[in-house]
This record gives C-alpha cells, structure tokens and sequence, in this order.
C-alpha cells in the first residue's frame, strides 16, 4: 500500500512526467496507424479511397483503395493472362483520358492466405505528359488493397521511395476515412 | 423527269402513303435506286421531308401542350446542342459534390466496362479481372487531383457516352421528344439523367441487350432485385442504419426495380412516361444525398454479378 502510495506521488509531482503520460493515454489510439504517411499529403479522401501527393515534390501522387476480397482461385498468374489483364486495363483507362498504360515488368508473389502483383510501367495523363508508376496490389479473400505511385519521371519515383508506403499498406498502417 | 417527279411529290405531299411519307429512310432509297440525281439536290429533298416529317409530328396532341419556349420550330434550322456543356450543366446539379461525382465517374466506367469489354463466361476470368481492373480507380483518383477536380476534363468520354444513351433512351421511349427543341431536349435528358437516380441500371439494360432486346435481361434483373431486397432488408434491420440511408434503398428498390420492369416487360410508351414520373416523385427526397452513391454501387454490383450468374447458367 505504501509503495503503491509511493509511486503515485512520484507520478504527480514530477510534472514532466505526468503531462507525456497524459499525451500519451490522449493520443494512445492514433499510435501505429497514422492516416497518411509522413512523407505524404493527404489530397483527398473517401470511404475505401485515399489520394496523396508527395510533400517535397507534389508532382509525384500515390493512391491507394481498398474494395472486397476476392477467391485467389480466379487470379492466375500465367503471362498470357496478364496479357490479356493488360489488355482490359488499358481499354478501361482509356475511358478516363488515360492512354499508352504498359506494363513494363511485373512479379506475383504466392504466399499462404494472399497473393501479391507488383508492377512498373508507364502511360500518359489527360495532358498527353507521360508518367511513370508502380504498383502493388495484395489480394485476399478478406479484402484487396491496391496501391499505386506515380511520378513524371524514374528518378522522381524512385525518389519517393514508394516501398515505404507498400509496406505501410502490407502492415495495415493506412487508416481509410469512412472506416 | 425522275427527278423532277420526286421533287414535286416531297414538296407538295402528294404521296400515296402517309407512313411512307413520313419516313427518312423512305427518301434516302428512293434517291439511292434513282441515282439521278447530285448531292446537293438529295439533300434539299432530305431536308424537306424531314420538315414535312417535323410539321406532321407537330400536330400530334403530345407535342401540343408543351411550352412554347421548349417547343420544336419546323422552319427554324435545328442547332446542335454542345453535348459537353449540357452534361456539365446536368451532372453538376445532380453531384453536388466533386467526390460524388468521382464516384458517379467510377459507377459509369464499371457499368460501360461490364457491357462494353468484358467477353468471358467463365466466372473466375471476370471475377479476378474485375478485381485486377478495379485498380483503375486509383488511376482515377490521380487524375482528378491532376486536374484539381475538373472532371469533365478527364471523364468527358465517360459524361457523352451516358449523354448520348439516354438520349437514345428518350428518342424511343418519350413521344413528347421529338416536339421539343434543343433545350427542351437538353432539359428533357438532364431531367431523365437527375430524376432517374439509377442510371447505371437502366442505361445498362438499354446498352447491353437494346430497348427491343431489353426482356432478355429480366431473369437477371430479377435475381438481382430480389438479391438486392433481402441485402436492403439485412441493411434496414441494423440499428446503425440512419434515416437517409433507409429512405435511400427504399426508393432506390421502388424506382430502379419499377423502371427496369417496364423495360424489360416491353412496357408501352405511355407506362415508360409515368413511370418515369412517379419515379421523380419517390426519388426526389434524396436525390443529393450521398446514400445514392452507395445505392448505385450496390445496383450495379448486383447487376455485374448476376448478369454473369446469368451468362453462365445460359452457356452450361
């Protein structure tokens, strides 16, 4: 009892102390998943979609969106139906002004409960400028999430480090607005 | 002397039939069997006989009670109307807001997707292309913020394309179309496009299969109305569900499922008119609210799915 006593009055005295513990218990649910990255600015955002652009450079944009899960039965892995998955894509951005989308390398990755696509490439925006991606897309039976970076130029994205925000989304680091 | 004859038959009506008169395409063929004549003389006579067609339709007692400022002028020459500034004026006043407009833009584009280019019967296929494509969004969401939320700027293709369906949908299924002027058809479209709130649902019927063919889709549109009553059923028994979102499915169910019946019965013109109508009335409490986004989605969701059940099912 009185070493519990003991330690109460260490707490409340030591005002330093006391007021990073009250941070601390205020700010405790926001810990571990911050809604954008630090490296990122948040442009805009609604129910299972999150659009941010880069804080030293706003020309290099990252999007991220969330939708349902999906049987990874469906999903095959083999080139001719990539090809054909390519070819889909590029008839669907194109309803949006989105032209020349190629894919110019691709990896899936199988692991126990989920499957992963990585992918580069590039295609040209509304303004007819050309714009250089990557994404990655983690599919589940639980949700798939699907992330994309893109910059005008190689050096750009690779300066943006768009890892970094992968592994954020693979950790489940990315708190969605709506959610 | 052919020529000639023909002439003086457009010009002064004396035609043994007036169903053969009133059509176009009558015209075209009789100038095309005749090939008496230059292009230029072809097209005075084209142009007559639609006027003539105009005058025709005018006296008809659909076109005589509209207002005079949205009434057709036969002698008047007809301006196109600039498709994009309508659509613009449209969808604004639909979407109030720029990310319901983007979620308007994602519907569409999954909608004219799923009719447009997916030719696989097998379920998977779609299933794991529609879960590949899907990223597209984000593709999207990019290019709005390129575009600082102009989304005619990069969804103009997405707004005609919706544009010019429903106003195909109009042409063949509103008498009163054909008495108005460009305005009154732009008003008339806009109208159908607002009051309507599920577009997807109809316009897709419509694209797919063709208002004629449009019966074929019933089996599906059925299964997916019954599928979407009972998930509107689950959704209305919790308890988080707020008021919008309850008011917004009931109306979504009664006006989406009653439009698409008459369609896909091959419901007669006059029942497409009123249904249309009393569609405006239900829909109107929450035609600017967000839960129509939700319900769109859930719609054209269901209609994706069992429009493939359907496929499948037919090619076992």
């Amino acid at each position: 009892m009185c070493k519990k006593q003991n330690w109460l009055l260490v707490l409340f005295s030591n005002k330093k102390l006391f007021s990073r513990l009250l941070l601390f218990i205020v700010f405790y649910p926001f810990f571990g998943f911050s809604a954008v990255p630090e490296k990122w600015k948040e442009l805009h955002s609604y129910k299972g979609n999150l659009t941010l652009s880069l804080k030293s450079n706003p020309d290099v944009y990252a999007s991220i969106t969330r939708s349902s899960g999906i049987d990874l039965k469906a999903l095959a892995s083999n080139s001719s139906a990539f090809k054909n998955l390519e070819k889909k894509q590029q008839q669907m951005l194109s309803l949006v002004n989105i032209r020349d989308w190629r894919v110019s390398s691709h990896q899936w990755k199988t692991m126990k409960d989920k499957k992963e696509l990585s992918m580069e490439g590039s295609f040209l925006n509304y303004k007819d400028n050309k714009y250089h991606f990557k994404e990655l897309h983690i599919y589940s039976a639980t949700s798939v999430l699907q992330v994309l970076a893109a910059a005008p130029s190689l050096k750009e994205l690779k300066l943006a480090q768009p890892e970094e925000l992968f592994q954020k989304v693979r950790e489940g680091a990315i708190k969605f607005s709506g959610e | 002397m052919t020529k000639g004859f023909f002439i003086f038959l457009f010009l002064f009506g004396f035609w043994p039939s007036p169903t053969l008169f009133q059509n176009h395409a009558f015209a075209e063929a009789v100038f095309d069997f005749g090939t008496c004549c230059d292009s230029s003389d072809k097209s005075k006579v084209l142009k007559l006989a639609a006027q003539a067609q105009c005058v025709q339709n005018m006296k008809k007692k659909v076109c005589q009670d509209i207002t005079p400022r949205y009434k057709k002028n036969c002698a008047e020459k007809n301006i196109a109307a600039d498709v994009m500034n309508l659509v613009g004026g449209c969808f604004e006043g639909v979407y109030n807001s720029n990310v319901s407009m983007l979620k308007f833009v994602w519907v569409m584009m999954k909608g004219i997707f799923a009719v447009a280019f997916f030719e696989s019967n097998r379920h998977e296929a779609i299933e794991g292309a529609w879960s590949f494509i899907q990223s597209a969004r984000n593709y999207l969401n990019i290019h709005y913020a390129q575009a600082n939320g102009d989304m005619f700027a990069i969804a103009n293709s997405v707004f005609s394309f919706v544009y010019n369906v429903a106003q195909t949908l109009l042409k063949d299924f509103s008498d009163q179309y054909q008495c108005l002027n460009s305005l009154g058809q732009s008003e008339m479209v806009c109208n159908l496009l607002s009051k309507v709130t599920i577009p997807p649902i109809t316009i897709f019927a419509i694209m797919k299969y063709g208002i004629k063919g449009a019966e074929k889709l019933y089996p599906a549109i059925k299964i997916a109305r019954e599928s979407f009553v009972e998930q509107s059923k689950k959704v209305l028994s919790q308890q988080s569900t707020s008021g919008w979102k309850k008011l917004a499915i009931q109306s979504g169910v009664a006006g989406g499922a009653s439009i698409v019946h008459l369609i896909a019965k091959g419901a007669e013109k006059s029942a497409m008119n009123l249904s249309i109508k009393s569609t405006e009335k239900t829909i109107k409490t929450v035609s600017k609210s967000k839960a129509r986004d939700e319900v769109e989605d859930i719609i054209i969701n269901n209609l994706l799915l069992n429009n493939t059940k359907n496929t499948a099912t037919q090619s076992q």
